[in-house]
């Protein structure tokens, strides 16, 4: 078992690896790089300083991975150091600097031109596709030690691990010198245990969500800030006062203002802020739980009722539905029971009405969404079952006297149900991704937008990071589906087995 | 056997089964005597009824299947006026069981092999779980899995196809049924574990003494086991009498010619003998004998009108006008006269023994 279970991580690492090496390949190759400022809202303001606009470009275009670039004053501060005077001399028209940077940046392969209008010189140099590739590997995972700091402002930054209580009094292991004071800690949140440590770096969200990191553009909380009463003791005073920050968040800061200084007793006082509606990744899975929690609870009830029922009444009406379901477009029947929820239950048909703070907003969008989850269900035990009562086995459960309920639900439905189970893990997890239809109908802030419009906006980060979250889970959803089936088959093993005799 | 104590009755039974809106009868007017603590055979080929016969006899057809006349009558009642499932659940598995073809499909694959066993002896004899267990492991010695304990928990997969039959053999004898009806039970087993299950039940048929019918084709099977045969040609049973008489001495053509089919009897050189043509359909009403269009020896009067049955003996009865004093002389094929001669043989060498 141990053995099959490190043959298959190893198999997903290296699945994982290739699909997202393919991504990065095609993201840098063949999406053009002037397309990225599709979206940017800063470029048209710009757009009639062409010094700025250039220098803004390849900012970006650096800032994405594409380019090096390096400006004429950059250069000078590389060579003199940032405060020297010889900084401000270098740019002066006649200095002897610009032959130089020509000379010197033309020697490190970077291709030198002058700004339209000041005329100063800027390098730029293409990253080589494999770098590029690389550069996304190599920060991909950060892990955060007592030693990461190096604050020459700072000297006397202490460095170690301790034991203290967080603003909610929940135990936590924080740390100095570190990026992330809690390093460590405990909370009635999912997963209830969290950890700074290990933390994945798939780049900034660039044109949309500018700056934020893509994992909390997914992850962290949307909507206004929610604000609370935090009473604590900053250098032995009582202090207390109102703040939105998610002190779990909290990164190292070099310089400290005086608002600071009231709330914390160290340089960690940059954080989140922590808000009133949940992530993306939240309101899609917590949709999708409950709904796939009623597709399974309706589906697989009716299937087996249709089963049993075989050509009968109840069994068409099932038949009936799944068909509607399947052959109507999906928009359409969740129009249709949009507006009877509207009109005859007097829900909201918008999520934001009522906001995610009203369970109410919540009904409308799961039960749409099992609408479909519900046809597939039932469809799929329908077919297992059917098939199952046609075997030998069953047969020969009757003629040894067992009741038709007996032979059901101590012999067919259980066996039917080894497919189901298998794909449950694949359906959990699939929640994550979101549901693309039934969200944008709702305006349900969740995730099932994120990848078009990543696509439709460029936002090459943001797509790279998707395609390698979803490929990670898909596989340890198949991989998880693998072992429930071997609790529930016993002819399934993990092992190598002997042959059967 | 000489006990002449008959244990079930079936008096002109019809089957009908309507399939893609015509009607078919698979059962064409069947009487047959079982007699406590024979062995029966039913022969034929397929499609001949050999199976839906006994599914009626523990109301196992088919949802599109009916019974359109004749009686069935069983501990002295008719089986037939059995309406709901719950009635006959006193009756299949208990007082009559089956056994299928294919031990590989008859358990369910992902249940215990225990409780499969388990399962009907707490149902039909109401006991507690210990005490069904201890009944089940008995059973599993007795149709000899060894290790019982251990092998009580495994799977079906863990057992290989001659012992799942031994287990299901078990399962059907775990209610001590008066009937065992053996589906072809050898079919889909290799030679020498046929062997093995057929002593087995033979052996089980003397500690329990229930009365055994076996559906089965194979005629090596039949002379084997059996103390009576039946052969049954679309849907009719056209011949029937104790195994020596059907081999030694058969007098229906359709017997004959299954006879000349045995690859055992073929002459050297000679074609081994196929019957030509194929069964009747049974959508249409037959007139006359079944069998006349493929028989050789087919008289004008077998095309007109059915034939009754004739006897033969006490015990031998054949349905085919070529028993009529009136019938021309007709010549067995070679095959028949081969058995014939080793028939005579063994009745001498018998009186000759009775003699001393």
């Amino acid at each position: 078992m141990l053995g099959y279970v490190v043959k298959r991580v190893f198999q997903s690492i290296l699945s994982v690896l290739i699909v997202s090496t393919l991504t990065l390949f095609l993201v840098y190759s063949c999406v053009p790089r002037q397309l990225v400022f599709k979206g940017d809202l800063v470029l048209p303001k710009i757009a009639n300083k062409p010094d700025e606009y250039n220098d803004y470009k390849f900012r970006t275009w650096e800032k994405l991975g594409y380019i090096d670039y390096m400006t004429q004053q950059e250069y000078a501060q590389e060579v003199f150091g940032a405060d020297s005077p010889n900084v401000s001399q270098a740019l002066l028209r006649d200095s002897s600097f610009y032959e130089k940077f020509r000379t010197d940046l033309s020697a490190r392969g970077y291709k030198v031109e002058a700004l339209p209008i000041s005329g100063y010189l800027y390098a730029t140099k293409d990253v080589a596709l494999l770098t590029r590739v690389f550069r996304w590997y190599a920060k991909l995972i950060q892990i955060d030690h007592p030693y990461r700091i190096q604050d020459p402002n700072n000297p006397g930054l202490k460095r170690g691990y301790f034991l203290t209580r967080d603003w909610g009094g929940g135990l936590a292991l924080a740390a100095s010198g570190t990026i992330y004071k809690y390093q460590i800690w405990v909370d009635d949140s999912f997963p209830f245990f969290h950890q700074n440590i290990v933390r994945l770096n798939m780049g900034r969200s660039y044109p949309t969500f500018d700056g934020v990191p893509v994992l909390d553009v997914i992850s962290g909380g949307q909507g206004r800030s929610a604000r609370r009463e935090i009473r604590t003791t900053v250098r032995g005073e009582e202090v207390s006062f109102f703040t939105s920050i998610d002190e779990h968040s909290l990164k190292y800061k070099p310089v400290l203002d005086r608002l600071d200084m009231n709330k914390f007793e160290d340089n960690y006082a940059d954080g989140n802020l922590t808000t009133i509606d949940p992530s993306m990744l939240g309101t899609s899975f917590t949709i999708g739980m409950y709904s796939l929690l009623l597709s399974l609870a309706i589906g697989l009830t009716v299937g087996v009722i249709a089963a049993m029922k075989k050509d009968r009444i109840f069994d068409k009406i099932t038949m009936a539905y799944i068909v509607f379901i399947s052959s109507i477009p999906t928009l359409l029947y969740i129009a249709l029971f949009a507006r009877f929820g509207m009109k005859v239950l007097g829900l909201p048909d918008k999520f934001p009405f009522l906001g995610s703070q009203n369970i109410l907003s919540y009904i409308l969008p799961t039960i749409s969404l099992s609408l479909g989850g519900i046809a597939g269900e039932a469809l799929w035990i329908r077919r297992y079952m059917v098939d199952q009562m046609n075997a030998d086995y069953v047969k020969f459960s009757r003629s040894k006297g067992l009741s038709q309920a007996e032979v059901f639900f101590k012999h067919i439905v259980r066996n039917a149900l080894i497919p189901i189970v298998h794909s449950i893990p694949m359906a959990v997890i699939g929640t994550l991704a979101g549901a693309l239809i039934t969200e944008s109908f709702y305006a349900v802030p969740g995730m099932g937008k994120m990848f078009p419009s990543a696509i439709s906006d460029y936002n090459n980060a943001m797509i790279i990071a998707l395609t390698f979250i979803f490929t990670v889970v898909s596989i340890l959803a198949i991989f998880l589906g693998d072992i429930l089936v071997t609790f529930v088959d016993p002819r399934i093993s993990l092992a190598a087995r002997k042959e059967a005799r | 056997m000489d006990q002449n104590k008959g244990i079930l009755k079936v008096r002109d039974l019809v089957v009908k089964f309507r399939v893609r809106r015509r009607e078919l009868t698979a059962i064409r007017s069947v009487s047959l005597d079982l007699y406590e603590g024979e062995t029966l055979a039913i022969v034929g080929e397929s499609g001949s009824g050999k199976t839906v016969l006994t599914k009626t006899f523990t109301g196992m057809l088919e949802s599109n299947g009916r019974i359109a006349a004749g009686s069935i009558e069983f501990e002295g009642r008719n089986l037939l006026e059995l309406k709901t499932d719950k009635e006959w659940e006193k009756i299949r598995g208990v007082k009559i069981a089956t056994v299928f073809q294919d031990p590989m499909t008859s358990l369910n694959p992902l249940k215990r092999i225990g409780i499969q066993i388990t399962e009907v002896i707490e149902k039909h004899q109401k006991l507690p779980p210990e005490e069904a267990r201890r009944i089940a492991l008995t059973l599993m010695e007795k149709v000899g899995i060894k290790d019982v304990e251990k092998r009580f928990y495994d799977y079906p997969f863990q057992y290989s196809g001659g012992m799942r039959q031994r287990i299901v053999i078990a399962i059907a004898l775990a209610c001590k049924p008066r009937i065992l009806i053996c589906d072809e039970p050898t079919t889909a087993l290799d030679v020498t574990i046929q062997a093995q299950i057929l002593d087995l039940i033979r052996s089980l048929q003397r500690d329990y003494g229930f009365t055994t019918i076996y559906i089965t084709h194979d005629l090596g099977v039949v002379a084997n086991v059996a103390d009576r045969v039946a052969v049954m040609y679309s849907g009719q049973i056209v011949e029937y009498g104790s195994v020596r008489e059907i081999f030694y001495d058969p007098r229906h053509p359709y017997t004959w010619a299954l006879i000349s089919s045995l690859p055992t009897l073929a002459r050297k050189g000679e074609p081994l003998y196929a019957i030509p043509g194929t069964p009747p359909t049974l959508f249409n009403e037959i007139k006359g004998d079944a069998f006349a269009p493929r028989n050789r020896y087919a008289l004008g009067i077998d095309f007109e009108e059915e034939p009754p049955f004739f006897k033969v003996s006490e015990s031998h009865y054949a349905k085919t006008w070529l028993l009529d004093p009136r019938a021309p002389f007709a010549d067995p094929p070679h095959a028949v006269k081969l058995m014939r001669k080793k028939g005579n043989i063994y009745a001498e060498g018998g009186a000759a023994e009775a003699g001393k």
